[in-house]
């Protein structure tokens, strides 16, 4: 008869792709102006 | 500005990191540690509201700013910090983590 | 004694002398006349004498001759006229002689020239002077009417005389002389004027009668209408033997001094010529000099004059008596008060006033009593008198009842050339002046004089001064004088007793005392409430004497230097230290540098000033202090910079001031603040301050402080009221304290409450309530807002509180957002917070927070630990936003929290479903496509699967990714719909599957509330999380569906 093995590794699943690096990427501008209009919080 | 903050900045000794926070590149004084923490807590006020108006996660919007800080307010001689935890003094332009695109 | 007193009686007496001498002389030249008529052949005996005479012999009878119209002497001016004179001659054994003589209308001339009488012509008729001693002839006259005048150096004189009488023996009539003025030496009479009734026995003049005169002057000294009554025995030789006179007279002035009314009695004894003496008795009204005035004055003494002596006649005069002046007021004694003045403010005060008040009393109505006695000279040729004044016995007793008296030894003698001698024993006592006894000691007029003098104790309602024995000398004008004064008396509101300083004062013009460091001890001194016990200070003086006075001001400084004081203020040890102290007398002031107060030993109050000053003025003490820092009793606030003002009057303390007032803690919980309107009264012991601290930077108040310390048990409270602190972007807890910096920011808010701290001996006590009805943060893990409570401090000033504080948070964002929830919490010491169970619907379950300790001392993680009860999965997944998944089941478990500087994560969480487990589909796609067959198989097998146990673990920061693992077994309810289940698959159905899935998934904080986050109601746009974490919301919010691509 045929066996059928479970694998052994879990099944992944990952829901949510990283999707960041889009994200992220999309961000730039406004965390550029973010910065420029908060420079109380980013000393240098 | 803090003159303290100010000056452990310039001497490497606090720095930007990746993830949008401020961070010790170096063993400092408490008062300095204390000084880091306020402006994270601040930074994480401040980002909450941005987060949440573009349905983005807190981290990723942090995450966008830490791109922008390396990028432009890192000065040479100065401390940073890669996705990858370590620690870097820069010299000559930073290669941005690839999710900075 | 005054010396005018002593020379007046002799001046009058000598005027006397002269009016009897002249009356003398008249008789003296009736007697002349009786021998030539007698022998009857008289112009043989006028010519031989070249007498010239003219007369006519009416009636020349056996016993009678009468002459009638005889004019004796120059025609022109004769000597000697009569209108008629009858002698009758008496027959006796021998030849008849003369035995009355009787005289009508007889003018006769005479002229006294150095004190010899001459009546010209007649001169020659009487028998030479044979140098035998004058006698009055036995010879009866009878007169009536007979005129004489006289002309002398000192004036004439017109005799008029009448009577009837043997000259030697039995005559008896009258003289009436008048002289318009008599001047003799310096004296000059005006208008004198006398009526003597005259009566000759045994060869003795008797006189009697008055004698006046308008005003009498001598050297500047006038008397007005002197009215004498004389009566006086002279000797045959014409020479006064005895004499009695009582004189009455107007106003006796020299100058601006005078006596009212005179009036005395002289009695003179010359029966013995080389030893003539007498009587004096002088008294006077009113009497006014440079010296004082007085309502009368006595004097009365025997005089004696020796016999002539020496080439100019000088004769010793010694006069003695008693002086009395009653009714003085002594203008000496005016002045006294002004001196008093000079030791206002000092313990010495009641004494100044008390002992002036005396002197001033005591020169008023006094009685003067004096032994006088003056032996000298008199009718020298330099000064008229000459010699020396000794008073014995100088007493004064004033109506004030003060009694000064002088005697003893060669007591005082004044020479008329101006020396003067003191020696003896002056004794003060009654009427408020203190008893002393002062001897004096001095071996000649202007030689040094020595003494020495003990003064009782003197004592005046509460003050007492004690004088130890001193001694002084008196040399060319410098007077040194030493003692030791012992004073108990009033200082400021408290006492000094026992204060003891040697005084070594120095005066020439200007009083000088102590010019070199004396020890100054006292045996208590209370003051503001503080007792110091026995004292003993090195005193040095200042500017060259620690006392001067010059034209009556008051100058001079002491200095103490390292003056150390102990004593106790009610039960609590004191001792007071400075490194200099220096009073100065002129301004009445003080100022002292460095001074270390220490109260209430060891741990007691401790106070110490950069300088003190302070000036006493009407009614107390008041300076100023700088530099002052310390702290009360065992509170720990630390007063530094401090300065202001103080006063001390009537026993209250009072103090403005500004200072700075710190955390005494050795890591402090607050910043120092500064107070510019501190107010401190002490009173009995009792210290109130009330103030306002401030922040230095701002000046923002930040709590209004008042504290009473009782000094006497070293306990007391403070009470801290804070009536509103409300943070914004100016004003950040962390300008406060240090407490929350990197633990919260961007606070807005307010936050008032009260605090009270107690303390005593055993320690202090602290507990504060404070609340909040709005505050919004940002804390480690994010923002909250909405903080609300009320919490109550055991011990404020360790930062903890009784277990049950509650606090409702409006809502907090650790990653996801958490609507209001009240918590339980309670601070521990050390900055650790004990945050007590809580209860929150959650997921169709309930989320419950198990307490837990976190630990804000140390930068640590802070665990808490949320466990699960009766969640729905469906509800759960839904959080996740697992849209494409469905999930039946209820789940129990714990979700382990952990929160530090990168912000909350789940660390550990496993949720198991309970018995009869529940179903799973998922519907959505397949993300990596390259499962495999087995993988296609398990992944449809997913859409409908029954489980009987599942569990799910949770890890991952809550700000972005939760990796969750489900592990469960179930079996494939349903084949899919519409997909033959081929070969493989169709009997797969049933088939137990043990699934391993992992979702990696954002944790977005997505909620509808999260406009919430930007609402109007934090000032500051910002959402700010509270400083205690707090639990997860009450009801997950409603999460917008998962966008499958990211935009």
């Amino acid at each position: 008869c045929i066996t059928v093995k479970a694998p052994e590794k879990p099944i992944e699943i990952n829901l949510n792709v990283n999707v960041r690096q889009e994200v992220v990427v999309k961000l730039q501008k406004d965390a550029g102006d973010f910065i420029s209009k908060n420079p109380e919080l980013f000393p240098q | 500005q803090d003159a303290d903050l100010q000056a452990a900045i310039a001497q490497g000794i606090v720095g930007e990191k990746a993830d949008g926070y401020m961070g010790l590149a170096k063993p400092a004084s408490g008062e300095i540690k204390a000084k880091v923490d306020a402006i994270n807590i601040k930074r994480r006020a401040a980002f909450t509201p941005e987060a949440v108006r573009r349905g983005v996660t807190l981290e990723e919007w942090a995450a966008a700013i830490g791109c922008k800080t390396l990028a432009g307010r890192v000065a040479d001689g100065q401390a940073y910090q890669l996705p990858d935890g370590v620690w870097r003094t820069k010299s000559g332009p930073i290669a941005l983590p690839a999710s900075c695109g | 004694m005054d010396e005018e007193t002593v020379r007046r009686p002799r001046r009058w007496r000598k005027a006397v002398a002269v009016l009897v001498a002249v009356l003398l002389l008249a008789l003296l030249g009736l007697w002349s006349q009786r021998k030539p008529i007698a022998r009857g052949i008289v112009d043989r005996e006028l010519r031989a004498r070249n007498v010239p005479a003219r007369y006519r012999i009416a009636d020349l009878g056996p016993g009678v001759q009468r002459l009638t119209n005889v004019v004796i002497g120059d025609p022109a001016s004769p000597d000697l006229t009569a209108d008629e004179l009858v002698l009758r001659l008496r027959y006796g054994l021998g030849l008849p002689t003369v035995g009355t003589i009787e005289g009508r209308g007889v003018r006769l001339r005479g002229r006294l020239v150095e004190g010899k009488l001459s009546f010209g012509a007649i001169d020659r008729l009487l028998p030479a002077s044979d140098g035998a001693p004058f006698n009055l002839p036995d010879v009866a006259v009878d007169l009536a009417d007979a005129r004489i005048r006289v002309e002398s150096a000192f004036g004439a004189v017109d005799l008029g005389v009448s009577g009837a009488g043997n000259l030697a023996d039995g005559f008896v009539g009258r003289v009436v002389a008048n002289a318009p003025r008599l001047a003799s030496g310096d004296c000059t009479a005006r208008a004198v004027s006398a009526t003597l009734a005259v009566r000759i026995e045994d060869r003795q003049p008797r006189l009697s009668g008055p004698l006046g005169t308008e005003s009498l002057r001598c050297a500047g000294i006038t008397l007005e209408r002197p009215r004498i009554d004389l009566a006086t025995v002279l000797a045959p030789d014409l020479a006064p033997r005895t004499a009695q006179a009582t004189f009455v007279g107007g106003r006796l002035a020299h100058g601006s001094e005078q006596v009212g009314a005179v009036r005395g009695r002289i009695s003179y004894d010359a029966t013995d010529p080389r030893d003539r003496h007498g009587r004096l008795e002088l008294a006077g009204q009113a009497l006014r000099t440079r010296y004082g005035t007085a309502r009368a004055f006595r004097w009365q003494g025997p005089y004696r004059i020796g016999a002539a002596v020496g080439p100019g006649g000088v004769r010793p005069l010694r006069a003695s008596g008693d002086l009395a002046i009653d009714g003085a007021d002594i203008l000496a004694t005016r002045v006294a008060g002004d001196h008093a003045r000079a030791l206002a403010g000092s313990p010495l005060e009641p004494i100044g006033q008390a002992l002036a008040g005396a002197i001033v009393a005591a020169g008023r109505d006094a009685n003067l009593t004096a032994r006088l006695a003056f032996d000298g000279d008199i009718g020298g040729r330099a000064a008229p008198i000459a010699g020396e004044v000794q008073a014995s016995a100088i007493g004064l007793a004033s109506r004030s009842g003060a009694r000064i008296a002088f005697g003893g030894g060669a007591g005082l003698t004044v020479a008329t050339t101006g020396g003067t001698r003191l020696d003896g024993l002056v004794t003060t006592g009654g009427g408020g002046l203190p008893a002393a006894r002062v001897i004096l000691k001095q071996a000649a007029a202007g030689a040094s004089m020595s003494g020495t003098a003990t003064v009782a104790p003197y004592t005046v309602d509460g003050a007492r001064l004690a004088l130890a024995p001193s001694r002084f000398s008196l040399e060319g004008g410098r007077l040194r004088l030493a003692t030791v004064a012992t004073i108990d008396g009033p200082l400021g509101d408290g006492r000094v007793r026992g204060l003891t300083l040697p005084l070594a004062a120095t005066f020439e013009k200007t009083l000088r005392v102590n010019e070199a460091c004396v020890p100054l001890t006292f045996a208590s001194l209370s003051i503001a409430g503080m007792d110091l016990g026995a004292t003993r200070l090195p005193l040095c003086p200042v500017g060259g004497a620690m006392l001067r006075v010059a034209n009556g001001r008051l100058t001079g400084g002491m200095a103490v230097p390292r003056p150390r004081l102990a004593g106790r203020v009610g039960s609590q040890p004191l001792t007071i230290a400075a490194a200099d102290l220096r009073v100065d007398v002129a301004r009445a002031g003080f100022t002292a540098d460095t001074v270390a107060i220490r109260l209430g030993g060891e741990n007691g109050t401790r106070l110490d000033l950069a300088r003190l000053d302070g000036r006493t003025g009407p009614g107390g003490i008041a300076g100023r202090f700088t530099g002052a820092a310390g702290a009360i009793a065992k509170v720990p606030l630390l007063l530094s910079g401090g300065e202001g003002t103080w006063r001390l009057a009537q026993g209250r303390l009072g103090i403005e001031a500004r200072a700075t007032v710190a955390d005494a803690d050795a890591n402090p919980r607050f910043v120092p603040l500064v107070a510019h309107d501190i107010a401190l009264k002490l009173t009995g012991g009792l210290i109130r301050v009330t103030g306002t601290l401030r922040l230095p930077s701002n000046n923002v108040p930040v709590t209004n402080v008042a504290i009473i310390h009782d000094l006497h048990d070293g306990q007391g409270h403070a009470t801290l009221d804070v009536p509103g602190l409300t943070f914004g972007p100016a004003f950040q807890p962390e300008m406060l304290t240090r407490l929350t910096l990197g633990v919260v920011a961007n606070v807005s808010g307010t936050v008032a409450g009260k605090g009270r701290i107690d303390w005593n001996r055993e320690g202090v006590t602290s507990t504060g309530d404070f609340a909040t009805d709005g505050i919004d943060l940002a804390a480690v893990f994010g923002p909250v807002t909405g903080i609300r409570g009320k919490i109550h401090f055991s011990d404020l000033l360790g930062l903890v509180t009784p277990p049950g504080q509650l606090v409702t948070v409006a809502s907090f964002n650790p990653g996801i957002a958490v609507e209001g929830g009240v918590i339980g919490y309670q601070l521990l010491p050390g900055l650790k917070v004990a945050v007590g169970g809580g209860k929150w619907p959650f997921s169709g379950g309930s989320l419950i927070l198990e307490p837990t300790v976190l630990d804000f001392g140390q930068p640590v993680e802070r665990r808490m630990t949320f466990r699960v009860e009766g969640m729905q999965a469906g509800a759960f997944i839904s959080r996740f936003e697992f849209k494409n998944i469905e999930a039946t089941g209820v789940f129990d478990g714990t979700l382990p929290m952990i929160f530090d500087e990168r912000g909350g994560r789940i660390s550990g969480g496993r949720l198991v479903v309970r018995k009869g487990g529940g179903t799973l589909a998922y519907v959505g796609e397949l993300t990596n496509e390259d499962l495999g067959m087995f993988g296609k198989l398990a992944f449809d097998a997913l859409k409908a699967i029954r489980y009987d146990n599942l569990a799910i673990e949770l890890d991952g920061a809550l700000d972005s990714e939760i990796v969750s693992r489900i592990l469960f077994t179930g079996i494939n309810e349903n084949p899919a719909p519409g997909k033959e289940a081929k070969g493989l698959l169709k009997n797969l159905t049933g088939l137990p599957f043990r699934f391993n899935i992992v979702i990696r998934a954002p944790f977005r904080g997505l909620t509808s509330s999260a406009e919430a986050f930007a609402n109007p109601g934090s000032l500051l746009g910002d959402a700010v999380a509270p400083a205690v974490p707090a639990d997860t919301p009450a009801a997950p919010a409603v999460q917008p569906p998962l966008s499958e691509d990211k935009r």
